[in-house]
């Protein structure tokens, strides 16, 4: 027996000594995202810094991937103990500003400081100024930082928006001119998504025109538009208490939501098919099919990543005869160029700019490996010659401007969008964007204000007055902390 | 020697305390302390006393999901308990003689082998009011016009819930009645049979009081788990308790407080308040089932009282 207990001690105390080891053997990454593997970055920093004869040889980098919808019930147990948590961490800004305010985050600024390689100063002036300010913590130093943009427009097909609202003045009458999609865009942003109002008529005269066709595919479409200004109220106040300006603002974009609902398709001023159903990737080819009818939906609010990745892989196509063709699933380049794309969408920028998603970096505060994980991001955010060949392979809109204007300049055009220039769009849109208004609960309380519109938009609260009175009572009970009494109503 | 190997066992029991003060008994205190304090999940709780109760027992929402969870509850255990007692009667009926108990028992029971997230997710599909499979078939069928808002009208998507929840758990029921009717002698109901006894008194009189215990059984778990409804109502709409609330069980309430709005406490007093609704129901339930052993019970421990107090008068 005492053997055996002399064998456990001796055991205990190997791994003890295990555990106190200072010399970092593995970089541990956190993600919600596949991007770091699809894009070749591990494998990059793996070349660069953990292959032989390199400086950190034969450190094994471990990549843990926890899907988006339970990321945070999943991370911040691990950040909060410690135990098992990761070097480098991605989250979108809404996470990153949570980490901030727990104090998980390490300083990058500092980091950025001490290394001969990174010139602060530099980076600053390339990188887009919103997503700089992003990653800010309250004390205004940087912590967190992201390889791209991800500004929204509106997505249309040009021929739809043709046959509707061609007769119109002012709307490009030729067909085919080079930049005929581009002249179309235009001419939509400025006359028909350029205001909230703007965008409910354009969806009263799309059903007009043909009753099997929809703007919209739902009313997700116009969230992004709640303020319909760019320069938003914050959701809280100077006190921390929720912001009576902001329910203000609000207003024009609950009717908006109102105005838009009806049960069946055929009352309603959207297909009714929800973001992300099977209805409303097919909405994005040539048609939905329901039970009796075909539906034709025009637009899609999406941001950068969403044309590439969503949008794309589900519009309509067309061999050399112009004829619908399908590519086959996998498919070779030579597939590709003999099945194309239509070329029959378009994008404008909406009522205001907005951004949706966005990978961001950042290293734990507690990380005993803090060294080597700068070195990643180092491999990740200040390598432009990298940066600039990952952006050529994926088409992506990147944040710094090193990058992004000589891609700009050579840019071809995207073929699905009839050769518009979509990343000067974007790039352009992202300049706009102030996040000074946000705040730490703004994803929180656009959620809960977006149950009670529901419950207005399905006739569960009979005025505008009653919806606000029952969003009040909800932030009371949720969250107590930012309520006060004597908020509008109207 | 005996002391000695008597306190190896304790050795040999330990792994299983370790990991159930650990997983299970370790959350449920903590979840104590949650309640009583304002945590966004991460840094420290803010100690807050009592209000997060105050502020759940003041929420017409939270009110509204327990009574949105019981109404469904309700529906899917009545018609799981009748549907699994009919299929107990037709399979137990001896002049019947049906035959494949065995493949119609795995039949039965298949729904329930299929996790909620693949059964939410079909019938997510097939009960959509504009594109749904159900409507198209019964609108090709020419049994409707116009289609059916399963999932956009509150209590047709409470009652689409109720009968997806019986759907999965009829077999397990019907598996759990047939078993103890199966324990009773097949002499019995010939007897009855032949003293000419129909089938409702059969039913009544042989049936039912075999089944009794499992029916109580099925029940309480039931109405534990029932009350706990989550999975189904999470992901057959939004996972906020479309349409207009109606899908908001008590759990899809705490967990959208923990997860989508960072009110830990808020949701760790739910928590706590629907622990002591089960456990009052759960009692409840105890006591109405066992009402004749109760009753029993109390008239033997009277009649020991009054033979004691004879006992001394004489």
């Amino acid at each position: 027996m005492k053997k055996i207990l002399s064998f456990i001690l001796v055991l205990g105390f190997v791994f003890l000594l295990a555990g106190c080891n200072s010399t970092p053997d593995k970089l541990v990454i956190w993600t919600f995202t596949t991007d770091l593997e699809v894009a070749g970055d591990i494998t990059n920093f793996e070349d660069q810094y953990t292959a032989e004869g390199k400086m950190y040889e034969g450190m094994e980098v471990e990549v843990i991937v926890v899907e988006t919808a339970t990321y945070m019930q999943t991370i911040l147990p691990v950040l909060e103990s410690g135990v098992g948590a990761p070097d480098v961490l991605t989250g979108e800004l809404d996470m990153i500003q949570q980490f901030n305010e727990a104090g998980y985050l390490a300083d990058l600024e500092a980091l950025m400081e001490a290394d001969v390689d990174v010139d602060v100063a530099i980076e600053k002036a390339d990188y887009q100024d919103y997503i700089w300010q992003s990653g800010e913590n309250a004390d205004g130093n940087l912590t967190a930082l992201s390889w791209q943009v991800t500004p929204g427009a509106i997505f249309f097909k040009v021929d739809l928006a043709e046959e509707v609202w061609g007769d119109q003045a002012g709307f490009p009458t030729d067909p085919t001119a080079t930049d005929y999609n581009a002249l179309v865009s235009t001419w939509v942003g400025n006359n028909k998504f350029d205001s909230l109002a703007s965008l409910l008529a354009a969806q009263i005269e799309v059903k007009a025109f043909d009753s099997s066709y929809r703007l919209f595919s739902d009313d997700q479409a116009v969230r992004h538009f709640a303020a319909g200004t760019d320069s938003p109220a914050k959701w809280l106040d100077s006190d921390g208490k929720i912001n009576p300006a902001k329910i203000t603002e609000q207003i024009p974009y609950i009717n908006l939501v109102k105005d838009m609902y009806g049960e069946t398709i055929e009352d309603s001023l959207t297909a009714n098919a929800g973001e992300w159903s099977g209805e409303w990737f097919a909405g994005m080819g040539e048609k939905i099919t329901s039970l009796d009818d075909d539906w034709k939906v025009m637009a899609y609010s999406m941001p950068t990543w969403g044309i590439t990745y969503v949008i794309e892989p589900s519009m309509e196509r067309v061999d050399a005869d112009g004829d619908a063709c399908t590519l086959p699933e996998t498919a070779t380049d030579a597939d590709k160029l003999a099945c194309t794309y239509k070329g029959n969408w378009g994008m404008a920028t909406g009522p205001n700019s907005y951004f949706w998603g966005g990978t961001y970096l950042a290293i734990r505060e507690d990380s005993k490996a803090q060294e080597v994980a700068f070195a990643f991001i180092k491999s990740m955010l200040f390598d432009k010659d990298r940066l600039a060949e990952r952006q050529a392979e994926d088409g992506d809109t990147y944040s710094m401007s090193s990058v992004m204007d000589p891609a700009i300049a050579s840019y071809e055009g995207r073929p699905s969008l009839g050769g518009m220039n979509h990343l000067e769009i974007f790039y352009a849109e992202a300049a706009k964007i102030d996040l000074s208004n946000v705040t730490l609960y703004d994803r929180r309380l656009s959620t809960l204000l977006g149950n009670h519109i529901n419950l207005y938009k399905t006739g569960d609260y009979d005025t505008l007055a009653a919806t606000l009175t029952g969003f009040y009572a909800d932030v009371e009970t949720t969250l107590n902390e930012i309520y006060q009494e004597g908020l509008p109503t109207s | 020697m005996e002391k000695k190997y008597s306190k190896y066992g304790y050795g040999f029991i330990a792994p299983f305390f370790l990991v159930f003060a650990t997983f299970s008994l370790y959350p449920v205190f903590y979840t104590l302390y949650l309640s009583f304090t304002r945590y966004p999940g991460y840094g420290k709780p803010e100690f807050i006393g009592l209000k997060p109760y105050s502020l759940v027992l003041q929420d017409s929402m939270f009110w509204e999901s327990l009574s949105n969870t019981i109404r469904m509850w309700g529906v899917n255990i009545v018609l799981q308990i009748a549907l699994a007692v009919v299929l107990v009667m037709i399979f137990s009926d001896i002049k019947y003689k049906v035959k494949g108990l065995k493949f119609f028992r795995v039949v039965y029971y298949l729904p329930n082998l299929i996790s909620a997230a693949v059964v939410a997710m079909i019938f997510a599909k097939v009960l959509d009011s504009n594109y749904g499979i159900l409507n198209e078939i019964l609108g090709k069928m020419g049994f409707i016009t116009e289609p059916i808002k399963w999932l956009t009208k509150p209590f047709l998507a409470q009652m689409s819930v109720s009968g997806v929840q019986t759907w999965m758990w009829f077999g397990n029921s019907f598996i759990l009645f047939i078993a103890s009717v199966q324990a009773v002698s097949k002499d019995l109901f010939e007897a009855a049979r032949v003293d000419g006894a129909n089938r409702f008194q059969i039913l009544r009189n042989i049936t039912i009081p075999s089944i009794k215990p499992i029916v109580i059984y099925v029940l309480i778990t039931g109405l534990i788990g029932g009350l706990q409804l989550f999975d189904i109502p999470y992901l057959l709409t939004d996972g906020l308790g479309a349409p207009s609330g109606g899908l908001n069980t008590v759990v899809v309430y705490i967990y959208n407080k923990a997860f989508t709005y960072n009110a830990y406490g808020i949701a760790a007093a739910a928590s706590y308040i629907l622990f002591t609704i089960i456990t009052i129901v759960a009692i409840v339930f105890l006591i109405m089932g066992n009402r004749s052993s109760i009753k029993a019970h109390f008239a033997k421990r009277k009649e020991m009282r009054l033979s004691k107090e004879g006992g001394r008068n004489e």
